[in-house]
């Protein structure tokens, strides 16, 4: 009688603990479930706030900036250096150095008024492994340093992060 | 049958103490993971944040800020900023700073760099836990001072006198001399205790367009000279005075001159293309045709420097003695009305 009523009492206590590690179980899962979103979650930021360094990086880079006399001028594209910028840019050697600036983006300036032209390509470089992308339009002056005229034109930044 | 029972009674304690070890020992090993992950995700939370920082204030020029991080110890190396365990490699980073920040303040500033047209930004960032000691009464020390944020911790002193400095207990000092001579520096005996390679001192032999540095470390309570390098124009003076070694400086120079010769091959094409202008006046063309091989030996230059350890003062001094003569050009293009080179 005393045996089977000890065996009972056993049995009480490993049923308790099966209880207890089944909810710790859940408990765990829940965590995990919360964490892995809140990654998720850190993750898009990141990549956002890593599109919008990209973007401003391309608005502030000096090969393609308007100046003068050194001084830089916001929100304007110097025709001329963009054309010399391009093949600069696009050279063998110098191509792993802009893969650090831009990654994988592609930054195209397109005229928009007084008439509207095809986009010129600045920089591009695609993958197809990647979980977001991002575009980003930024409306800026396009002066010709040889007429002095300045166009409307529209730079566009697409940006893929893994 | 009193045997049995002992027996039952015994086990039912082993059983219990068993379960309650193994669930403390599970607890215990969460809580340690929990706390490492913990420190891993505000690290890696601090590194965003001061990446966030890089990326914002290295595209605004002459910009001076105080940023609030959290109380960790950020420690900058070439191309790398780590806090903790935590590090991130940065392959083209110009950021002249001491090799460890501390504290909660951090203070950012940005100059551009300009032979004679610019190329870049760069990004100087201290702790206001470091003190910064000027030394001389020179216009170039006074223009340091100014170029210098106002939220650095520092003084300036006339002349040098070791027994003047005192202790207030910074966790880093650094010395700024100019022109002092060549001389051995005394080392302030109120330093003295302070471990090797926390108290610098930068030596300037030149003005504010060029010259020579030298950067010593304190090493058993003396002065030892670490190495000599070469600065062109305000900036870069301003980054070997944020950069307390010599292999940080030149690291973050040879970043600036291989950028500097990038964009003088956009310059060199664009001069190229206004030279071969059939609309545009002689006196603009002759400026242009004068200003092609003054840029191309600054690219050259700029790319040697951006290979060469140390610093070569050869092509140091080619780019020096083309910047004056393409400023002169670039001067004569805007007297005749023509696009201007840079």
């Amino acid at each position: 009688m005393n045996n089977r009523k000890a065996q009972i009492q056993i049995f009480e206590t490993i049923a308790v603990l099966v209880v207890f590690f089944m909810l710790l179980g859940i408990g765990f899962i829940f965590y995990t479930k919360v964490i892995s979103s809140n990654i998720e979650s850190d993750t898009a930021e990141i990549s956002q706030s890593k599109s919008i360094s990209i973007a401003q990086r391309v608005m502030f880079l000096p090969e393609i900036q308007c100046s003068e006399d050194s001084v830089p001028k916001e929100n304007c594209i110097d025709t001329l250096k963009l054309d010399s910028a391009i093949s600069v840019i696009n050279k063998p050697e110098n191509s792993l150095y802009y893969y650090d600036l831009f990654e994988f983006s592609d930054i195209s300036i397109k005229e928009i008024y007084p008439s509207s032209g095809a986009a010129i390509q600045l920089y591009s470089k695609f993958t197809t492994d990647y979980k977001n992308k991002f575009q980003t339009n930024i409306p800026v002056a396009l002066y010709d340093p040889k007429t002095k005229i300045n166009k409307f034109g529209l730079i566009s930044i697409t940006t893929q992060t893994k | 049958m009193r045997n049995k029972k002992a027996f039952e009674i015994q086990f039912n304690w082993i059983f219990v103490l068993i379960a309650g070890a193994a669930i403390l020992v599970i607890f215990s090993l969460v809580i340690f993971k929990q706390k490492s992950l913990s420190e891993q995700s505000t690290n890696s939370i601090a590194l965003r944040s001061i990446e966030s920082v890089v990326a914002g204030t290295s595209v605004s020029t002459d910009v001076s800020s105080l940023i609030t991080v959290p109380d960790l110890s950020i420690g900058v190396d070439c191309g790398k900023i780590s806090i903790g365990k935590i590090s991130k490699q940065y392959p083209r980073l110009v950021l002249f700073s001491p090799s460890l920040i501390k504290g909660n303040k951090i203070i950012a500033q940005t100059l551009s760099f300009s032979a004679p047209y610019k190329s870049s930004n760069l990004l100087f960032m201290t702790s206001q836990q470091i003190k910064y000691i000027l030394i001389g009464d020179s216009p170039l020390i006074k223009s340091i001072n100014k170029s210098l944020s106002s939220e650095i911790n520092k003084e300036i002193f006339s002349s040098y006198d070791p027994s003047k400095i005192k202790n207030s207990n910074n966790y880093k000092v650094r010395f700024v001399f100019d022109n002092i001579g060549s001389s051995p520096l005394t080392f302030p005996n109120s330093l003295s205790k302070m471990p090797d390679g926390d108290v610098t001192a930068l030596k300037i032999t030149g003005n504010l367009d060029n010259g020579v540095i030298d950067f010593y470390e304190n090493n058993a309570g003396s002065f030892v000279n670490k190495g000599t390098s070469y600065y062109i124009g305000k900036a870069a003076l301003i980054g070997a005075i944020y950069a307390d070694t010599v292999e940080h400086y030149e690291c973050n120079i040879k970043n600036v001159f291989a950028r500097h010769g990038i964009v003088s091959d956009v310059y060199l094409s664009r001069t190229t293309d206004l030279n071969n202008d059939a609309f545009l006046s002689s006196e603009c063309k002759q400026a242009y045709s004068t200003s092609l091989s003054l840029i191309s030996n600054i690219g050259a230059a700029s790319r040697n420097l951006a290979r060469a350890t140390p610093l070569s003062q050869s092509d140091v001094n080619i780019i020096i003695g083309s910047s004056d003569p393409l400023s002169i050009q670039n001067k004569e293009t805007q007297k005749f009305s023509c696009p201007l080179i840079y």
